[in-house]
């Protein structure tokens, strides 16, 4: 019997969360509980995101699951599904990832690890007391954002975006310190935003991922039988969370009609326009920063969806 | 071996590692290593890499600054006039009353509770600014440190609150509704601190010095005023929404720099002085800290909190002997681990069960939270005792030993709780609905 | 030698006092740029926390040399001057190998995120082996410190009461 550890930093109910219990229970079952995996779900073994990729590599923990937006810091080809608007819906979201993938595996393979699936965060979108659907709207509305390709892309469209840290947020929008914030319906409804902010608009600003991997000596360590059930737990998680989201926003969606949260699913062609011209500076960036790597990834992306980039 | 036997050999090791006057923070340290060696086999390479990330991850996290800037606002009040002028205002106002100054140390910690949002840094501000003064004035020891380190921990149950914001997030309950629901408890157990300071103090009156100076009203008005701008300002920032009530220690030095400066006391000699007051005791706090994150990191690769928790699931219990069960559970793990990790680790498993036996998540996180602070209290790993060694000089025992009748309180402020569900869950309906 | 250690020692506490005036500064410019010109320093929690760590980590050899760091004294207050001569090299030895396992692998980390050219994955995207590089220089001074106090320790013998 193997027993392996894996570290998450979110919630169990959360998406992620779900998911790698999902993968747990799978591993536990395909291998007729011959490797046991351990979850460690809100950071309770003390690592964050930013350390998984560290700790997998030295051994510290042989399973992690890690917010892509901070792989980017060691290898900008993360960002690629955090971009702004490169995928307006699940369907788009899946296609990126499967262009991009063999680029991710090659740089956990580089890092001592293997790539194990990567799950979605929900869309995100504008959080605040009103409909913004309009550029007027959007125009100096005081929100937080969570990555910086966030922020850059909202002052160029007139908002006037904030750091703050996840805890700060509830705080300051009960006393009025911040007028929205930029995160999906799930992220709103963990918090109950509701209890201070009357409407969410769709405006599916991305689709970010979180990413399994896994300690190459750990994997390699285990039996052919071993291996065979990680991967095809993998691959089973994998499905099953790509599935799960859209039953996820729906029930997100469910929630805020529930605490009367009014859900704006269209926005003005005008305000699409000027969210799209926002982005491209921030796109225009991450292209020149991966340069073939980022190229390769687009055309793929574009030809499967036919969209020219 | 089972989580329980592993759990005693971590106690047993970590009492014989403080006990041989190792620095704690180092002995802590030691304490994990050698456990993840013996227990799960770690080589150095791994235990080295585990160590460092953690050091690096405990130490750099957004929410500890409000320590080394709240022991800094402490050291500038300590060194200008804003102290005695606190103390010649209240001294009227209190020395009527059996406990006198006593009082200021529940009374300031309640009061500094509302604008901090962990124990840790309420019992350091407020140990630094009444201790020496309590001390010079003849006030019995035991009382003033063991008040302090019982007081200091309400910093978690009166809002804003670290413990909270995370418990909140965890269990998916309104934060705002939580924190309204810590105030009533949290006054409680203050108004249970000052009678007990009371009763103690009548029995025996040589524990606290009587009359003396007497002064006018007035008199004691304009003493209190740089302190009160002081509170309300912090305050004010935090419910006005113009600071995070992370930020607040920030205000906080900047409001106690200004008074300073109006009272012309702002020096570079004061600032001098200060700084290099605070920097040591924020390391001391700090390295401690981040010691007991590697501490929970062991424990959490042990699996022993989720090992126990789950054993207590399978009980099949009734809500008020589950109630019994955890409470006892969450003392023990106090003995061991700070809030934050006890409530991170635990309650993926305890919460749905205390959801199944009908109790209200927010009571249970009232309750949780007082859990939280009855660890502060209890050796060999209790904060504000650390904290107040570091502060009066009295060794972590004696301060444990001081602090008892005010942990058995905070016990008793529990089965109060339990037994009038209502002090905690009126005001949220109140203001809510 | 020792004349190196103290100044060392010394200059590391007063970059820990400017990591302290440096966090109280940008969290002020935070509040006045949020609340009074709509922006961000967009760093906020990222550079306090380096602050904080810089300070921890700065501090603990002047903290450790001046017994700010706590210790429970309760059974060393029972014992002759023998048994307390012997808790403390022990306590020493402890904190000497825990500073250099740190230091070894803070250091490996601090080099391998110079190599990668690893940086933080905000808008700063700051060289994640600068922050890290405080706390090895910390450790390093704190170990030093240790091994001074030891020596200092053997000097005066196994009868004379030692200052830790
Ligand atoms: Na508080
Ligand atoms: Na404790």
């Amino acid at each position: 019997e193997t027993k392996l550890d894996m570290t998450n930093e979110y919630e169990p109910n959360s998406i992620h969360g779900q998911g790698d219990q999902f993968f747990a229970d799978k591993v536990a079952e395909l291998s007729g509980n011959d490797v046991i995996i351990t979850l460690h779900l809100g950071g309770a073994l003390g690592f964050k995101s930013k350390d998984n990729l560290d700790a997998v590599a030295d051994g510290v923990v042989p399973i992690a699951d890690t917010l892509g937006g901070v792989l980017a810091g060691s290898d900008p080809i993360f960002l690629v599904s955090s971009l702004p608007f490169m995928a307006a819906n699940v369907e788009e979201a899946r296609e990126l990832y499967l262009a991009a993938k063999p680029a991710y595996a090659a740089f956990f393979e580089k890092n001592g690890q293997i790539l194990l699936y990567a799950s979605p965060w929900p869309p995100s979108g504008l959080w605040a007391q009103k409909p913004v659907d309009t550029p007027s709207a959007l125009s100096g509305l005081k929100m937080r954002t969570y990555d910086a390709n966030g922020t850059r892309t909202l002052i160029e469209a007139g908002a006037s975006p904030i750091q703050l840290s996840w805890a700060d947020v509830v705080p300051q929008l009960a006393t009025g310190g911040i007028e929205g914030v930029l995160t999906s319906a799930e992220g709103g409804v963990n918090a109950k935003f509701w209890e201070h902010l009357s409407h969410f608009t769709e405006i599916n600003y991305a689709l970010p991922l979180n990413f399994v991997h896994m300690n190459r000596d750990a994997f390699d360590d285990l039996d052919e039988a071993g291996r065979t059930a990680i991967l095809e737990a993998a691959a089973a998680a994998d499905a099953r969370n790509w599935e799960a989201l859209g039953a996820r926003v729906e029930g997100n969606y469910a929630s805020l009609k529930e605490n009367g949260v009014v859900i704006a699913e269209e926005i003005s062609p005008e305000l699409q326009a000027h969210l799209g011209a926002a982005a491209s500076a921030v796109i225009a960036e991450w292209r020149k920063k991966t340069g073939e790597a980022g190229e390769a990834i687009l055309s793929s992306y574009g030809a499967k969806i036919g969209r020219n980039f | 071996m089972d989580a329980g036997v592993i759990s005693l050999l971590v106690l047993l090791l970590l009492v014989a590692f403080l006990a041989s006057g190792t620095v704690i923070f180092v002995a802590i340290i030691c304490v994990c290593t050698v456990s993840l060696t013996v227990f799960l086999g770690f080589d150095v390479n791994r235990l080295g890499s585990t160590l460092s990330r953690i050091m690096i991850r405990a130490s750099s996290s957004w929410e500890l600054s409000a320590i080394p800037l709240f022991v800094w606002m402490g050291e500038i009040v300590f060194r200008t006039s804003l102290i005695s002028r606190m103390f010649q205002g209240l001294t009227p106002l209190v020395s009527r009353l059996p406990g006198g100054l006593l009082h200021t140390n529940v009374v300031g910690c309640a009061l500094f509770a509302a604008v901090s949002g962990s124990s840790a840094a309420t019992t350091a501000t407020v140990g630094k600014i009444t201790l020496g003064e309590l001390r010079s004035r003849g006030y019995d020891e035991g009382l003033a440190v063991g008040s302090l380190a019982g007081a200091g921990t309400l910093g978690l149950l009166i809002p804003p609150s670290i413990v909270m914001i995370i418990y909140g997030l965890l269990a998916e309950v309104s934060i705002v509704r939580l924190f309204a629901a810590g105030l009533i408890p949290g006054l409680l157990i203050a108004a249970l601190y000052s009678a007990f300071i009371l009763a103690r103090c009548v029995s025996r009156p040589e524990k606290a010095p009587r009359g003396g100076e007497s002064a006018p009203l007035s008199a004691a008005l304009r003493n209190l005023w740089p302190i009160a701008v002081l509170i309300f300002a912090v305050l004010g920032s935090i419910y006005s929404g113009l600071a995070t009530p992370s930020e607040s220690a920030a205000i906080g030095v900047l409001v106690t720099l200004v008074l300073a400066a109006l009272h012309g006391e702002l020096s570079l000699r004061l600032l001098r002085d200060s700084l290099l007051g605070a920097v040591p005791t924020a390391c001391m706090i700090c390295t401690i800290l981040t010691a007991a994150a590697f501490l929970s990191t062991t424990m959490g690769f042990m699996h022993i909190p989720q090992d126990v928790a789950a054993i207590i699931g399978g009980m099949g219990l009734s809500s008020g002997g589950l109630l019994l069960i955890l409470a006892l559970f969450y003392i023990l793990l106090g003995l061991l681990l700070d809030g934050i990790s006890i409530t991170v680790m635990t309650l993926p498993i305890t919460l749905p069960l205390v959801l199944a036996a009908g109790i209200d998540p927010i009571w249970f996180g009232v309750f949780l939270v007082i859990m939280v602070e009855l660890g502060q209290m209890t050796p060999p790993v209790g904060f504000n005792l650390f904290i107040l060694q570091g502060m009066s000089g009295v060794p972590v025992l004696r301060v444990a030993a001081a602090s008892l009748p005010f942990f058995l309180l905070m016990c008793l402020s529990v089965v109060i709780l339990a037994l009038l569900p209502d002090i905690a869950l009126w005001l949220p309906r109140w203001i809510f609905g | 030698m020792h004349k190196a250690i103290k100044a060392l020692s010394h200059t590391a506490n007063w970059l820990a006092v400017l990591a302290l005036v440096a966090m109280f500064a940008h969290i002020v410019l935070e509040i006045v740029l949020r609340n009074f010109f709509d922006t961000s320093t967009f760093v906020l929690d990222e550079f306090v926390g380096y602050a904080v760590s810089a300070l921890t980590f700065l501090a603990l050899g002047e903290a450790f040399r001046s017994g700010a760091l706590i210790q429970v004294t309760l059974v060393r207050d029972l014992l002759g001057a023998r048994g307390k001569y012997f808790l403390d090299v022990f306590g020493h030895l402890a904190a000497f190998s825990m500073g250099i396992l740190i230091a070894w692998y803070v250091g490996r980390s601090v080099l391998r995120n110079y190599e990668r050219g690893t940086t933080s994955s905000s808008i700063a995207e700051v060289p994640q082996w600068i922050p890290e590089l405080f706390v090895l220089l910390g450790v390093i001074i704190f170990a030093l410190r240790v091994v001074e106090s030891l020596i200092g320790l053997s000097q005066s013998g196994a009868h004379g009461e030692t200052e830790v």
